[in-house]
């Protein structure tokens, strides 16, 4: 608001006098001062001689709103008002803006910004506010636009250079973007610029620093290797981040296929101290199996990227993953790398942990695929001594560690983790290192050393043996045997009872084995060794949750929390989305949605926040050149609504939202009165308004006692009668229940399609919506089933299948278009993969295997009793036959479906599936 | 190997006084009431009431407790209420340890808070031979007389008083 305030109009272009434009320039002195009280007082005193000062009046608005929250309506009018009495003013349009925009009402702000700049097009200021919002709501082409003028009228500033710059790349105009920063770093050379905040080129400082990165990395996505390898060079004396400079070097020659001269920059890397660094192991592999080959194109794939969306080859490696566990090699490959670690890297390196552990990977991957003895031999000699290292040394995640070598080879010639239990229990190395912990554990409990008979190694201390039944048991935790892991577990408690991390694993495992008391038990009684343990405190916390016992849950947690506010609030300020998340679930289990709503809300608003915090570094980051982070920074904010928090979040709303639209509360449904007499009518209406009487008293003491809950902490609260907290408001979630179901369905079905489209969840729920939206919605759901299709990828997902049988087994909606119709009668087909009825298709699923998790078999079968005529007796001996236990919510939703849906009387059948669910699950309950 | 484990020493707390009753209740066939716990973690003493650590694990404990010297109330004793190692780390001198330690810490403070202190003491069951010998052997404590029915509920009930005269 500066430079309007020279000339401020009274109303319709008249100015004011001098005494009033001098009040009205303080007022907005104070304002931007944040002295709300003066400002208003001088606004006062303008509007008592010119009460229609349109401007004046705006102002007003806008200083209301801040001053005081509770009076946004009357803010809405002030401002509304002044704008009618003078709709020319830029000012009037401007401060509208500003409000909409503190309303988070961007849509709306950047048109009043646009409104008034359509009155004063050279406003700098409105411009550099509507170019804030354009970036926030990443309208980037009209970034670009505001960014160009503001440039264009103050070129003297580098921020805005640099802001043009930014836009640019970020609307994929790469080359221009660097034409712009070369034509601004040329400016600086010729010498004419004197501007003081002006970059000193020759300065090793942060700001040159980071810009000149910026351009390499310009450079190096333009994959312009020769002018980012120049460039680096001539710039190198004013780079003060070295590994990124390192990075960039090395990426360019290797590039340029310069591997020796890589190869340097890279030991200067790694002299640098960066030797746990996994991804410059993997750089230096590809740079020396290049040296040593240079025919071998694959691996330049294979070549770190730091992160996937970069636009050179490469691979975005995760963790430990280096080329050699994530790419198949040739036998020679391994060999070449194998003999740089053990002949050179090792014997320069030998204290780094990544060097000692890298070879171990090359030699697994030689031994695993090659026919190689004298290898195989080799690789259980490295293993031996790695695992014995860190049984010696007491390395908890040792097991964890060595999980990471059972691999499996994947489709597209890469290496992928065994997940699924009974792959685990096959794996070669799997086998291979059970036995080696069975060894070392009867070895140290005969004569307390890892090896059999080897009179003269000394004795281990008594924690190893300690950390082999730990680390057995996690190793039986993958393979899912359960009693075997819990056996451990016990022997461990027994030998050391004070190890904290007994605890934690045990209770882990119970939980997976079925009890969850057991598991919350066991997790309690670890807690308590070590108060100050805050890991187990949240985990102890999680499991009541799961367990349905939210009031034991904020106990606990609310040892680690401040005192002050309570609870509820200080997790709701801290945004400690997994406790909400945990919450809600439990809550919505329980039915409580209205308060199962009110946590997600929390969860969503939560991301509402951290969207909204952006706008801080649209200004600073570019004022501080931190261009590099800003940049990942924006990445990162245009994917926020695909991280997992937030998808639980909305994902969750649209289940609850989805359940209330199909089960309408009560309370929202007014009874059929239709076909009862005059009498019946109005005994009925007496009974339902004494029940709902009833319902409002009890609900006004629940919300009674959840107030005092939530006071009990903070008595001042009360008397004070402060802003409400949000998770005061409304603690029932009442409003939220109120709201249309369907439309908020929709709302988080939309956003989760655009941004989360690679989870599958998202596209059950969209058709989930779809379907309830009506038949003019068809395709809709048929699209969103293909994209479940898709995303599930390998064969038969239950959820998907389930959802395809109900979908195909409707009628084609003759209501609807021809066009519609076709499309269906076309599509139908392909879902049921060309079987010629659903019925077919079942049955043809349920041919295709033996034996199959679950989930999917009670699915099949459903199918089967459902769709293809067969009784519920031969789809339960379907389901008995050939389900192998997966989870144990699957398990105990089967023998739901065997005893409530199918009434199954035979005993043998049922008492055959509880032996197997037990088999697998020995502590679950009901089995 | 070496037969001496090297262990840490670290203080008994509000927080972690836990892990003494587990300790406690894998060592000894009488269990402590609360009230032991509570005034173990009031004292406050990291000198005389404290953990061994190995390896990160709490592995033993010792408790001791400053207490009028019996017949003559001027004078006073330091008394040993518990010593505990886990068996699984039993041999390598972990109790050996505790003790070196209470008693250095009675060495550096003799001359000021410990001026009235004359002797260190302990109870112990008559039947628990290799206690007797680690007191009488490794620190020259003296056997003094038997006490009858000093345990309520362990057998035999009776037990010795060890002894050792400081200054």
């Amino acid at each position: 608001m500066s430079s309007q305030q020279a000339n401020p109009q009274a109303g319709k272009g008249q100015p004011l006098p001098k005494k009033e434009g001098d009040l009205f320039k303080n007022l907005v002195k104070h304002y931007e001062a944040k002295q709300y009280k003066k400002a208003m007082k001088q606004a006062d005193q303008i509007l008592k001689k010119f009460p229609k000062h349109g401007e004046t009046l705006a102002m007003k608005g806008l200083t209301l709103y801040y001053f005081s929250t509770d009076k946004h309506e009357e803010a809405h009018t002030l401002v509304k008002q002044g704008l009618t009495n003078d709709f020319g003013s830029h000012v009037c349009w401007h401060v509208y803006g500003l409000l909409h925009r503190a309303d988070r009402n961007y849509g709306e702000a950047i048109k009043c910004y646009k409104q008034a700049l359509r009155i004063d097009q050279e406003n700098i200021q409105i411009l550099r506010d509507l170019g804030l919002l354009q970036i926030q709501m990443r309208d980037l082409s009209g970034f670009v636009v505001t960014r160009n003028s503001i440039l264009n009228q103050k070129p003297t500033l580098q921020p805005n250079w640099l802001a043009f710059m930014l836009a640019k790349q970020l609307l994929g105009q790469t080359e221009d973007a660097l034409k712009v920063i070369d034509i601004y770093l040329e400016t600086l050379k010729d010498g004419n610029n004197t501007s003081n905040d002006s970059i000193e080129l020759l300065e090793r400082n942060f700001a040159p620093s980071e810009l000149q990165l910026y351009k390499s990395n310009l450079l190096l996505s333009l994959q312009e290797w020769e002018d980012a390898l120049s460039h680096l060079k001539e710039m190198e004396h004013c780079i003060v981040d070295r590994g990124a400079y390192g990075w960039n070097t090395a990426t360019c020659l290797f590039n340029m296929e310069k591997y020796d001269d890589c190869l340097v920059t890279l030991e200067r890397l790694m002299k640098g101290g960066r030797m746990e660094d996994y991804a410059l192991h993997a750089a230096y592999m590809c740079a020396y199996l290049m040296s040593k080959d240079t025919s071998n194109d694959a691996v330049k794939k294979w070549w770190p990227i730091p992160k996937a969306s970069a636009n050179y080859d490469g691979y975005c490696y995760k963790g430990m993953d280096t080329p050699a566990t994530k790419f198949i090699m040739t036998e020679d490959q391994s060999k070449t790398l194998l003999e740089l670690y053990q002949n050179d890297l090792l014997s320069q390196y030998p204290k780094s942990l990544a060097t000692q552990r890298i070879p171990l990977t090359i030699l697994w991957q030689l031994a695993s695929s090659g026919t190689d003895e004298k290898a195989k031999e080799e690789w259980s000699g490295a293993l031996d001594a790695y695992a014995r290292k860190g049984l010696t040394k007491g390395v908890p995640s040792l097991g964890h560690d060595l999980s990471s070598l059972l691999l499996v080879e994947s489709d597209n010639n890469q290496y992928q983790l065994a997940v699924d239990p009974s792959a685990v229990r096959n794996h070669a190395q799997y086998q291979q290192i059970l036995k080696l912990l069975d060894d070392y554990i009867t070895n140290l409990q005969e004569h307390s050393q890892l090896t059999s008979s080897n009179e003269g190694e000394t004795k281990e201390s008594p924690s190893t043996l300690f950390w082999a039944w730990y680390c057995r048991a996690g190793w039986y935790e993958l393979s899912a045997q359960y009693s075997l892991a819990l056996a451990d577990m016990e022997r461990c408690r027994e030998h050391t009872p004070t190890a904290v991390d007994v605890y934690e694993l045990e209770a882990r495992i119970l939980y997976k084995a079925g009890s969850l008391p057991k598991a919350i038990e066991t997790m309690d009684k670890g807690r308590l060794l070590d108060l100050q343990d805050r890991y187990m405190n949240n985990q102890t916390t999680r499991y009541l949750l799961w367990n349905g016992q939210p009031k034991e849950a904020l106990e606990k947690i609310s040892m680690f929390l401040s005192q002050k506010e309570g609870p509820v609030q200080s997790l709701y300020d801290m945004q400690c989305s997994w406790y909400e998340l945990e919450l809600a679930a439990c809550l919505e289990r329980q039915g409580q949605y209205g308060r199962a709503l009110k946590q997600y809300a929390a969860v969503l608003s939560h991301f509402d926040d951290i969207h909204e915090d952006q706008f801080d570094f649209h200004s600073y980051c570019i004022r501080k050149v931190t261009l590099r982070a800003y940049a990942d920074v924006l990445e990162w904010e245009d994917v926020l609504w695909n991280q997992p928090f937030y998808r639980q979040a909305a994902e969750g709303t649209i289940r609850i939202y989805l359940h209330l639209h199909r089960n309408p509360p009560e309370e929202l449904v007014e009874p059929d009165y239709s076909g009862m007499t005059a009498a019946e009518k109005k005994k009925a209406k007496a009974i339902a308004r004494k029940k709902a009487a009833k319902k409002k008293k009890e609900a006004a003491a629940a919300a009674a006692e959840a107030q005092a809950d939530n006071n009990t902490n903070d008595k001042s609260n009360k008397s004070n009668k402060k802003k409400l907290h949000p998770t005061e408001k409304d603690v029932e979630g009442k409003e939220l229940l109120k709201k249309n179901a369907l439309e908020e369905c929709k709302k988080y079905s939309a956003i989760l399609s655009k941004y989360a489209p690679t989870h599958l969840s998202t596209w059950l729920l969209q058709y989930d919506v779809s379907m309830e939206r009506g038949a003019g919605k068809s395709l809709m759901a048929l699209q969103a089933l293909f994209k479940a299709k898709k995303v599930a990828t390998k064969g038969h997902h239950p959820d998907v299948f389930s959802r395809i049988l109900d979908f195909c087994s409707r009628p084609v909606p003759e209501d609807q278009p021809e066009v519609v119709q076709q499309v269906l009668r076309e599509q139908i087909p392909i879902l049921l993969d060309q079987a010629s009825s659903v019925s077919d298709f079942v049955t043809s699923v349920a041919a295709e295997k033996e034996e199959q998790n679950c989930s999917m078999r009670l699915a099949v079968a459903k199918g089967l009793c459902l769709y293809a005529g067969k009784s519920p007796f031969e789809a339960a001996k379907f389901l008995v036959a050939g389900a192998q236990p997966d989870t144990v919510e699957s398990c105990k939703e089967a023998l739901r479906v065997l005893l409530e849906e199918w009434k199954v009387s035979d005993d043998s059948l049922i008492s055959e599936w509880k032996r197997r669910v037990k088999d697998q699950f020995p502590l679950l309950d009901g089995f | 190997m070496p037969k001496r484990l090297k262990i840490d020493f670290g203080a008994i707390t509000d927080n972690n006084v836990e892990m003494l009753r587990k300790v406690n209740a894998a060592c000894f066939p009488i269990s402590y009431n609360d009230n032991f716990y509570k005034d173990v973690v009031a004292r406050k003493n990291e000198g005389l009431n404290k953990f061994a650590y190995f390896g990160g694990f709490v592995i033993g404990a010792v408790c001791t407790r400053l207490e009028p010297l019996p017949g003559d109330e001027s004078r006073k004793r330091l008394y040993i209420m518990t010593l505990g190692v886990l068996a699984a780390y039993r041999g390598r001198e972990v109790g050996t340890q505790l003790i070196e330690s209470v008693l250095k810490y009675y060495e550096e403070n003799k001359n000021d808070r410990f001026e009235e202190v004359d002797e260190i003491a302990l109870h112990v069951q008559i039947s628990n031979d290799d206690a007797i010998k680690f007191y009488t052997e490794r620190f020259d404590f003296v056997r003094g007389d038997m006490v009858e029915n000093y345990y309520r509920r362990i057998d035999p009930p009776h037990c010795y008083l060890l002894y050792k005269t400081l200054q």
